[in-house]
């Protein structure tokens, strides 16, 4: 099958499950939420790859807790892709043998897999939706607007960049190279005014994701008037600003302004465990065994 | 039951619990015990019940046979059970494999 058919097979599987998860075609979606509604149990664990999708003897999800947190949305993305499509090859054919067929990058399973997740995390019409409710120019973003969407979707910028180009079209291949040059941590400082290498997620008044979701260690701006309950988000005392907040305790709170709320979820740094558990608060005391 | 039994036992409950990201407090609220008792039967002082270990099994995600020593540490390569979609196989190290089929070993089978 042709690499366009398969992005066509996959647009419309991301957004049945979409529509079975309860979501509509425009809202930012966690992906290990969409897992847990299809009855895949998600794992995180400490092993140096993307992640793997387990068909039987029931469904699950083992993702790296070493790669980065959009890119963990991505991949778990991903292995739902490989759910949906019902992929699944033995274990020995795949560690012991030379076939293509046995998801190497390059596969129609794998090709599927990943256009899946895009269609998922980023629909055609949510991705408009954040650009043009800013009114911001969609076909020609700047880095700070395209950064911006990529954090309220979940994703990494230059992967946001990547799907804007290759597979919604909505901006040029000009454009796209130009924001390409441009690291995500140098679109942070240049934002912030100083150096930072904690990644930062921008919330505005345009955000439609149902939580903000985050790990210790990173950073997030709020709507100005915006302030977060209890102490798991902390003020980043070297910013100028003040509705900058660091994560620096996993849980579940609430942040708040007279006119909005919305919930902040946050898991431990490189956690491993269950992902139902992520968010559970945490203190330091010692285990007794 | 026998000690050794009951101290095999007592290392995957532990194995177990921090492989599903959980503190003693947590399982200790989730299974309604208190938590000292989560650390006794960790530490192989204290006899788990079947309904205990059924429980256990479910909140850790894991087998009950694993639970209970009765499958091997890592999963069999030829077990045909075992269907992944998984593009890195091939390239990783020894100890990340290995480390990837202990967790495969002590994954939950359909009831």
């Amino acid at each position: 099958m042709s690499r366009k058919l398969l992005g066509q097979q996959a647009l419309r599987m991301a957004l049945r499950t979409r529509s079975k998860a309860g979501v509509d075609l425009i809202s930012p979606v966690c992906p290990f939420d969409v897992a847990d509604r299809l009855g895949v149990g998600v794992r995180f664990v400490a092993i140096n790859m993307e992640g793997l999708y387990v068909r039987d003897p029931l469904p699950r999800a083992l993702i790296s807790t070493l790669r980065p947190f959009g890119r963990r949305n991505f991949t778990c993305g991903h292995e739902l892709g490989h759910h949906v499509f019902g992929h699944g090859f033995n274990l020995d054919n795949i560690i012991s043998s030379g076939n293509k067929d046995c998801y190497d990058s390059g596969s129609s399973e794998e090709f599927l897999a990943n256009s899946f997740s895009g269609a998922l995390l980023l629909p055609s019409l949510g991705v408009r939706r954040a650009f043009l409710s800013r009114g911001w120019d969609l076909s020609r973003p700047t880095s700070i607007q395209s950064l911006s969407v990529a954090t309220e979707f979940g994703v990494g910028y230059s992967t946001l960049v990547h799907h804007m180009w290759h597979n919604l079209a909505l901006i040029s291949s000009g454009t796209a190279k130009q924001l390409l040059k441009a690291s995500p941590q140098s679109i942070r400082s240049e934002y912030l005014g100083y150096p930072s290498t904690r990644l930062l997620v921008l919330v505005d008044e345009y955000w439609l994701a149902k939580t903000i979701d985050l790990e210790v260690g990173m950073e997030v701006i709020l709507p100005i008037g915006m302030l977060p309950e209890g102490t798991a988000l902390s003020p980043v005392e070297a910013s100028p600003r003040p509705n900058h907040f660091a994560a620096v305790r996993p849980g579940i709170i609430r942040a708040a302004s007279h006119s909005a709320a919305i919930f902040v979820r946050i898991m431990p740094a490189e956690y491993e465990g269950l992902a139902k558990y992520r968010h559970l608060e945490r203190n330091d005391e010692a285990e007794t065994c | 039951m026998r000690d050794a039994t009951k101290e095999a036992i007592a290392r995957r409950l532990k194995e177990a619990r921090k492989l599903s990201g959980l503190s003693q407090a947590h399982v200790a609220e989730l299974i309604e015990l208190q938590r000292p008792a989560i650390s006794e039967i960790e530490s192989g002082n204290r006899t788990v019940s079947a309904d205990e270990l059924a429980r256990f099994a479910s909140i850790y995600d894991v087998s009950v046979v694993w639970l209970l020593g009765k499958v091997e540490d890592e999963v069999d390569l030829r077990d045909e059970k075992l269907q992944l979609a998984a593009r890195e196989l091939k390239k990783l190290s020894g100890d990340d494999l290995t480390r990837l089929l202990r967790i495969l070993a002590t994954l939950k089978e359909a009831e």
